[in-house]
């Protein structure tokens, strides 16, 4: 037991900087830590507060069809869902091919202790997630029903078990793919496929789960029962709740302590096998000399990148997503309709103003494809490479732009095509969509990298901690949200008729940014690579 | 072929990793750097290389400031660190390929000298593979091919020797001093003194980022082992 702790405590300095805050005496570090606090501070009242305004309504209408226990479901499933959405996302990083893997087996640790201390890692990670989705609609139903102490009790009590099934079924799913995939030569790409197939099969059950966030509620609550049904571990925690019932909150617990215990007892029989397996390369070692192909230095920087991209499951993974979903909406408007479509993702598809809502879409995935927010971090140990080739730094910063340019230019000229058929746009309106996802495509990695090199991570023991945790993607995330956001809000406030002015000024806004932000990345973003 | 004036690293918190420090090494020249753990020789060798900015001092490579002119120097350089954290996820010709394309060398030259130094060191048959299946041997000897590439004028190494196999080692010894007799300059870290000793025609001492004895090895040894030398100058200061 000794030994976990010691373990969670050392995957916790390592993966978070505590000590980087606590130890550095450097008060821009300590300015860096402090800012990044109150940027996480505020996405979470953020999320809170959104969770808040989407399920008050639910309530009302929920306590007019006298079924306000669908606010505790809608709480477990919501929860559930995203749980299982992270897990598959993170724990590949976590529990295969981990860097301290090597160190941690040749140290006198059970198996089960090193696979369980990662795996209560992973929970805590979750257990934020779950307050910040799964409390407000509790609220809403403690004070629909005059929730007392006991209520508030039982909600924390619960909340603190919600994530151990969920994220036992993401690892069970990802210890699936890793064996599937440690029995291939190229595991990265079995991962992926097989990762995608899942992820999207739950973003397409959980917009039906959607619906009982909008006006049909009634007709959603089949579906809500029949999840219920399938998720049987749901229906102890509604009936705890419910009821403030403590026979079903001990068998809720119950339940999920033996489900996460039995997977940590047998998962860790293999556990030390399958990383060995993993951790076997392919070697032909029967390598005869040949004709080797010349590069410009850029297109060979451009070419380590692009290699290095596709190498690394966690990096396409949490990048490529927002390309695949931006094909998979323009697919759906041309095959379903835009009726369809705006009613699956509840976005407003009027005819007049049907091209800032598809730049909108198109911008969105694009910033959410900043493939350059973690590419400096990324470097990690290797940095000296790049540090000493006779290469302006420039060349090496832009190849990383290229590589972000790579994924989004061409999805963006398919995607393009495709609404611009199925909508038989004019001429100057695909232009208009097409200028200002252009220059966002371009604003958007600028902007990523130069975060990258703000907030750097060059410390880590696995991928996911810099694609996924690290500040720099954070304020990256944060940023394109702001850069949506402002020209939204300028549209509405306005009430604008002309659409394409209105994308013209916003490309004119980007096409200015643009050129500052190349500005700002050959002069401070040359002198901060230089400080690495 | 380098000249370091003066050089001065201060990190963030004050701490001076190498202070005041002044070397020169000619062509031909093989110079050893010793010191102990944390005395300044990585931080010296990373300046060199232009890797670290440096607060005070200037590092010239051939008639060039890494300061103001650092890709020429660059280009005149080759550098092997201590532990070669290369790119795992390429194989060793494509790191071999992705580092001459960087150097610009045709390919018909890269291909001999690949060819010419892998043979030598045992590697030609991985080459196709990952590097991440590599032991630290082998990725020791791919950053040293890697270093060969594009004939540099100065070979900058931290601890060049560690991980090699002792026939390796010996095959890279021979390597260095056939680069000197072609007017190449090594400049390289090292714990191991004997090899200094017998390798290097200049050696330098480094201790708490000063420089505390550096010239010919005859004469800075004088009679005593660099060995004895090296404790006496330790407890000495």
């Amino acid at each position: 037991m000794n030994n976990l702790f010691t373990l969670i405590k050392a995957n916790i300095l390592n993966s978070w900087g505590i000590n980087k805050v606590i130890k550095s005496k450097a008060r821009g570090e300590k300015i860096k830590a402090g800012l990044l606090g109150i940027v996480i501070v505020y996405a979470f009242c953020i999320v809170t507060f959104t969770m808040f305004m989407i399920n008050y309504p639910l309530g009302q209408v929920l306590e007019k069809l006298n079924a306000l226990e669908l606010l505790i479901s809608s709480s477990i499933l919501s929860t559930t869902l995203f749980a299982l959405m992270m897990s598959i996302y993170k724990i590949p990083s976590y529990l295969f091919s981990f860097k301290d893997y090597d160190l941690l087996m040749s140290l006198p640790l059970k198996p089960s202790a090193v696979l369980a201390s990662k795996m209560i890692f992973i929970y805590l990670s979750n257990l934020l997630v779950t307050i910040v989705v799964g409390i407000p609609p509790l609220i809403i139903y403690g004070m629909k029903t005059s929730g007392g102490v006991l209520y508030y009790t039982f909600v924390a009590i619960t909340t603190l078990f919600i994530p151990l099934i969920p994220i036992s079924i993401g690892a069970f799913f990802a210890y699936f793919l890793g064996r599937v995939s440690s029995k291939f030569r190229s595991t990265n790409l079995v991962m992926l496929i097989g990762s995608f197939i899942l992820f999207i099969s739950i973003m397409v059950a959980s917009t039906t789960v959607g619906q009982i966030n909008t006006v049909q509620v009634q007709n959603s609550i089949p579906t809500v029962t029949a999840l219920n049904d399938i998720l049987f571990w749901t229906k102890l925690y509604i009936g705890a709740l419910k009821n403030n019932n403590v026979l079903y909150l001990i068998a809720f617990v119950l339940v999920s302590m033996i489900f996460f215990g039995v997977f940590i007892v047998v998962f860790s029989k293999g556990f030390k096998s399958i990383n060995s397996k993993l951790s076997e390369k392919y070697k032909a070692s029967n390598y005869k000399m040949k004709r080797l192909t010349v590069s410009t230095p850029l297109k060979a920087l451009y070419i380590k990148e692009l290699k290095f991209y596709f190498s690394s499951y966690i990096y396409v993974l949490n990048t490529s997503f927002s390309v695949i979903m931006m094909t998979i909406f323009s697919i759906g408007i041309a095959v379903f309709g835009k009726d369809a479509v705006s009613k699956v993702l509840e976005i407003p598809m009027a005819e007049t103003y049907i091209s800032p809502i598809i730049t909108l879409v198109f911008i969105f995935c694009i910033g959410f494809t900043s493939t350059t927010a973690a590419s400096i971090s990324l470097e990690g140990k290797s940095l000296w490479i790049i540090k000493a080739l006779p290469v302006k730094i420039e060349s090496i910063l832009w190849s990383k732009i290229l590589v972000n340019l790579t994924l989004t230019v061409p999805a963006l000229i398919i995607n393009i095509a495709i609404v611009a058929l199925a909508f038989k746009m004019d001429a100057v309106t695909i232009l208009a969509i097409f200028v200002v996802s252009l220059l966002y495509c371009l604003l958007s990695p600028i902007l990523g990298i130069l975060i990258n090199l703000y907030f750097p991570k060059l410390e880590w023991t696995t991928q996911v901690v810099v694609v996924k945790q690290s500040a720099s993607v954070l304020l990256a995330i944060l940023a394109a949200f702001v850069i949506i956001s402002i020209p939204v809000l300028l549209f509405v406030l306005l009430k604008l008729e002309n659409v394409n002015l209105f994308l013209g000024a916003f490309s004119i806004i980007l096409l200015i940014s643009n050129v500052i932000l190349i500005k700002i990345l050959n002069t401070t973003g040359v002198k901060k690579f230089k400080e690495l | 072929m380098l000249k370091i004036s003066n050089l001065t690293k201060t990190y963030k918190g004050g701490k001076k990793a190498v202070d005041n420090l002044s070397l020169e090494i000619c062509s031909g020249d093989i110079y050893g750097f010793i010191g102990h753990n944390g005395a300044g020789k990585t931080t010296t060798i990373k300046c060199v290389t232009g890797i670290l900015e440096f607060s005070e001092g200037d590092i010239w490579v051939g008639g060039k400031s890494i300061k103001s002119d650092p890709i020429e120097c660059k280009k005149m350089i080759a550098y092997i660190p201590d532990n070669p954290d290369l790119y795992e996820n390429m194989t060793g010709i494509q790191y071999l390929n992705f580092i001459a394309d960087i150097f610009s060398i045709s390919s018909t030259e890269r291909q001999a000298t690949i060819k010419q130094y892998s043979d030598l060191l045992e590697l030609t048959s991985s080459l196709g593979d990952l590097i991440s299946s590599y032991s630290h041997g082998m990725k020791q000897k791919l950053a040293i091919i890697s270093a060969l590439i594009h004939k540099p004028k100065l070979y900058v190494m931290d601890e060049p020797f560690v991980g090699l196999d002792p026939m390796a080692a010996h095959t890279f010894k021979e390597i260095m001093k056939e680069q000197c007799k072609n007017g190449s300059a090594i400049f390289f870290s090292t714990h191991v003194l004997e090899v200094a000793e017998k390798m290097c025609n200049k050696i330098a001492i480094i201790k708490d980022g000063k420089l505390i004895a550096s010239g010919e090895t005859a004469a800075v040894k004088g009679n005593s082992s660099l060995e004895q030398l090296f404790l006496e100058l330790n407890d000495n200061e």
